[in-house]
């Protein structure tokens, strides 16, 4: 980088940035950007879909035995569900505040609000790990490996192989986001995105913030049914 | 600069704004759980189904407010082109056509059967899994 006296008083916010060099076969960093969020928008739907099919099999077997679902969800703990709900959130906005950081150089925020979305990622699972431990220890599984005893309802593995299905390729998810917020994080160390480069930054942006969105659906189509008891 | 230009800056008081709108609808939702409006439900019963259905009206309604808000601001579809926007509002559609029809088997299966004259024998392909796993353990 320059760094004669001159230029840092003009050019201070963008100091020590990598840039980045737009690839050849596009006409311009602008058009590289839209195309890449346009491909993500296509990606994204396709993740929508396959999550649909899920959402598909809970709406057919709900109506068919919703007396089922009533039962299968007092055996979740709405309050792990509800600290999750508002960990992701709290998530969805540091990262777009990350975005923000990013468009604007402010590159120590970015590396902050990337680092405290990662944690909160990595508290979504831990609480995923002890509902997920739990309900191994007390038999409410999926299909033939629900072994819990004691209930008069014969379709619970029905509403467990849901449950585990939804809330498993949820939290791979939720993995895979924190692989690439890690990434970005190591990255943004790096100076590698700024005002005319975070491509990036908004596109695990938009990836995180589906899987806010779909979990906003999941917390109380699994979680709620049967009311909330303190 | 004009690259700049080109990606807005999505300003910081909707980020704020949106995050403390979604905190609180999360309360919401969870308070709406917490009332039983299921003696509302012998006069808005649309179907023979024992779920209530104005508790799980008022809770997708709440999600689809938190999810809307989470499209417009922090993915920023209010500032995005018009082109993303309609792949996002087409791919909903396509959902609700997909659970449409898949509905339109599945809730109306029994009658259908009566108005054919004959009973069709739909058995559950998970019972009749598990009835055969059962059977060969003993």
């Amino acid at each position: 980088m320059n760094t004669s006296a001159n230029s840092t008083t003009a050019n201070n916010t963008t100091a020590g940035v990598v840039k980045h060099h737009v690839a050849h076969h596009f006409k311009s960093a602008d058009q590289e950007f839209q195309s890449a969020k346009l491909g993500m928008w296509l990606f994204l739907t396709t993740e929508v879909l396959l999550f649909s099919g899920l959402f598909c099999a809970y709406l057919i077997f709900r109506v068919w035995y919703p007396e089922t679902f009533a039962l299968g969800s007092t055996l979740l703990d709405w309050r792990l569900g509800a600290l999750n709900t508002l960990v992701l959130i709290t998530s969805s906005f540091t990262m777009a505040w990350g975005v923000r950081n990013a468009q604007t150089n402010q590159f120590k925020a970015l590396t902050i609000n990337l680092a405290i979305t990662f944690i909160c990622a990595g508290i979504f699972m831990v609480v995923k790990y002890f509902e997920y431990t739990h309900k191994i220890h007390v038999g409410t599984l999926w299909g033939a490996s629900f072994t819990a005893g004691g209930f008069e309802e014969p379709h619970l593995h029905i509403f467990f192989s849901i449950y585990f299905l939804m809330t498993g390729l949820h939290g791979f998810h939720v993995l895979i986001g924190m692989g690439v917020i890690a990434w970005l994080f190591v990255r943004s160390l790096k100076r590698h995105f700024y005002a005319e480069y975070f491509t990036p930054v908004e596109m695990v942006g938009l990836y995180w913030h589906l899987v806010d969105l779909i979990w906003i659906f999941l917390f109380p189509l699994l979680y709620l049914i049967s009311g909330v008891k303190f | 600069m004009s690259e700049q230009e080109h990606h807005h800056a999505i300003p910081f008081k909707f980020l704020i704004r949106t995050f403390l709108t979604l905190l609180v609808l999360t309360v919401v939702t969870v308070l709406a759980a917490m009332v039983d409006f299921s003696h509302f439900n012998d006069a808005v019963k649309p179907l023979d189904m024992d779920f209530t259905p104005l508790n799980i009206t008022l809770a997708m309604l709440i999600a689809i407010v938190k999810a809307s808000l989470v499209a417009t601001f922090f993915m920023g579809l209010r500032f995005d082109k018009k082109l993303n926007v309609s792949i996002l509002v087409a791919n909903v559609v396509f959902v609700f056509i997909f659970f449409a029809i898949t509905l339109s088997d599945t809730l109306y299966r029994g009658i259908i059967d009566e108005v054919e004259g004959k009973k069709l024998q739909f058995e559950s392909p998970v019972e009749a899994a598990k009835d055969k796993g059962s059977d060969s353990e003993h």
